[in-house]
């Protein structure tokens, strides 16, 4: 097992002996192990990292059922808080749009649609960057619904495409007014309440924490 | 340069002064009531703003002709409370016929930890009564990374205190509980990104407290709460890539707390510090060394530009005094 990454709430391993708790499957494995917080009482601590495991997991399981591209989820590890999945092999979109801005633009409506197919069926993935899509045979799967939730209102789905839109302003800036447009010329075909949904982000951009003073209204 | 500072925000009237180089006295006086009224907390720091200020010049070996510069607390804060602040700073000023500088509260909590402590960059844990903020500096702001959605951790904590008839002050006596109980009781965990709220424990470990122990009660929300606020700041630390976690705000007298981020620093390769007491707590001397930075910075204002701001937003603020 290999440690591909680290961050403050999980670890992610790379398995490649296609085992794991004995049972064999045809399929590299990434085991997603949420790390446990020495400052928690232990009863709180694991009562959190256990209810994120699981909820995480459903996420992911919910997405794929609304046909969204997710990796196929095989098992939940209470004892060790961690999913396992399916390892994606394939190139991050962030690297694709960097290599090939003006060529991927079809590629951005269709992201943009992927993501209204998860807030019809009321899934918010919460962390929308380009790093958390990943390019594979031409197909775009959504990865790490750590911070997901699960809501049908339109303000956390207009926070998630504030936050896709702050992703594409910092990683993608010179394309951004244009990946923006196609993104939600795609996001329009796959959700009934995108006109609402647009409209508040202009409202969250309004609020002081977004905007440079003297851009407040 | 010797400088002068008001605060009065919120329950405490204090007056401090420092120089260049350090706090030179500190002097506070605390509305005593249950939750502030805020015309009565008014009225009490208008009682006692002529023996505080006397005390405080009194403590640096100083009268009122060695002042150079006047600031206050501008806001954010209660409007009536802020405006005795604000009208002391203003008489002070015209009187000895020094400039005045108005500063933003929260940000203060910052800069007094930099000035005391040395500390160059941190990402500040601001917690008290009415505010729980996460800030750091960037971009020529000090952003709030995360903060409560409702109330703030200081104000949970009285506001329970006073529904299980615990005496006001209530810190002592909430950490004497929290560190006695001993069963975790189940408390709602609210936490969205680096935001937080505490409405919904509170109403949950009242409803508690009809059928538990006390000391388990309380320890199971103060936990709930400090854990929260921990987990947030955490993430803003790894967000911005800082080591080094302020602790500012009454509630940072918390031993609970303390240990929390020094356990959480640790893990992540980071440090905490934690002022003195008295100036984590409302007091003037920070406001005082707030003044003096800004006006170092260049900072000026005309009397007109004093009136008080009791919705003021750090992130409002121009850092002139940073790169």
């Amino acid at each position: 097992m290999r440690l591909i990454n680290q961050g403050a709430e999980a670890k992610l391993y790379h398995m490649t002996g296609h085992e794991y708790c004995g049972v064999s499957l045809p399929y590299d494995l990434v085991v997603k192990e949420r790390v446990l917080k020495r400052y928690r009482i232990p009863p709180l601590d694991s009562r959190i990292v256990l209810s994120r495991t699981i909820h995480e997991a459903r996420l992911l399981h919910e997405a794929k059922r609304a046909g969204v591209h997710t990796p196929t989820l095989f098992f939940i590890d209470t004892t060790r808080h961690a999913i396992v999945m399916e390892h994606i092999e394939g190139t991050r979109v962030k690297e694709h749009l960097l290599d090939a801005p003006r060529a991927s633009l079809d590629l951005v409506v269709r992201i943009g649609a992927d993501v209204g197919r998860l807030h019809s069926h009321g899934i918010v993935h919460g962390d929308l960057t380009t790093s958390n899509l990943i390019l594979r045979d031409g197909d775009v799967v959504f990865i790490d619904f750590g911070l997901g939730e699960f809501s049908p209102e339109i303000e956390p789905q207009a926070v998630d495409l504030h936050l896709f839109k702050q992703a594409l302003t910092s990683t993608h800036y010179e394309m951004t007014n244009l990946y923006w447009e196609r993104f939600l010329e795609g996001y329009g075909t796959t959700m009934p309440a995108s006109d609402d949904v647009i409209e508040r982000i202009a409202d969250i951009e309004q609020r002081g924490r977004y905007v440079e003073r003297g851009e407040q209204q | 340069m010797i400088t002068l500072g008001i605060e009065s925000t919120a329950h405490t009237f204090g007056v401090g002064v420092c120089d260049d180089d350090a706090i030179l006295s500190n002097v506070t006086d605390t509305f005593r009531g249950e939750g502030i009224h805020p015309r009565k907390a008014a009225d009490h720091h208008a009682d006692v703003a002529g023996d505080v200020t006397r005390r405080a010049l009194e403590d640096a070996g100083l009268c009122a002709s060695d002042i150079d510069l006047v600031s206050f607390s501008q806001g954010p804060g209660l409007g009536p409370c802020l405006r005795v602040g604000a009208t002391a700073a203003r008489a002070l000023s015209l009187r000895n016929n020094v400039p005045i500088v108005g500063v933003n509260h929260c940000i203060a909590h910052i800069e007094v930890g930099r000035f005391l402590l040395g500390i160059d960059d941190p990402v500040t844990l601001y917690v008290s009564g009415g505010n729980t903020q996460i800030l750091a500096y960037a971009g020529g702001r000090y952003r709030v990374f995360g903060e409560t959605l409702d109330i703030g951790i200081g104000n949970m904590q009285d506001t329970f205190a006073r529904a299980v008839g615990i005496e006001f002050p209530c810190g002592k006596r909430i950490d004497e509980l929290v560190s006695a109980g001993t069963t975790y009781l189940d408390i709602p965990y609210t936490i969205k990104g680096m935001d937080f709220s505490f409405t919904g424990m509170l109403s949950e470990a009242i409803k508690h407290a009809r059928t538990h122990p006390l000391e388990d009660v309380t320890y199971s929300l103060m936990e709930t709460a400090f854990s929260i606020v921990v987990e947030a700041t955490e993430r803003a630390m790894s967000h911005t890539q800082k080591r080094d976690l302020l602790l500012a705000g009454g509630n940072a007298a918390s031993p609970r707390l303390r240990e929390m981020c020094t356990i959480m620093a640790q893990d992540r390769d980071g440090e905490v510090h934690i002022p003195p007491f008295a100036v984590c707590r409302d007091n003037g001397a920070m406001i005082a060394v707030e003044g003096m930075v800004e006006y170092a910075a260049g900072r000026r204002m005309a009397l007109h530009e004093t009136t008080i701001r009791q919705k003021w937003r750090s992130d409002e603020v121009d850092v002139i005094w940073r790169d």
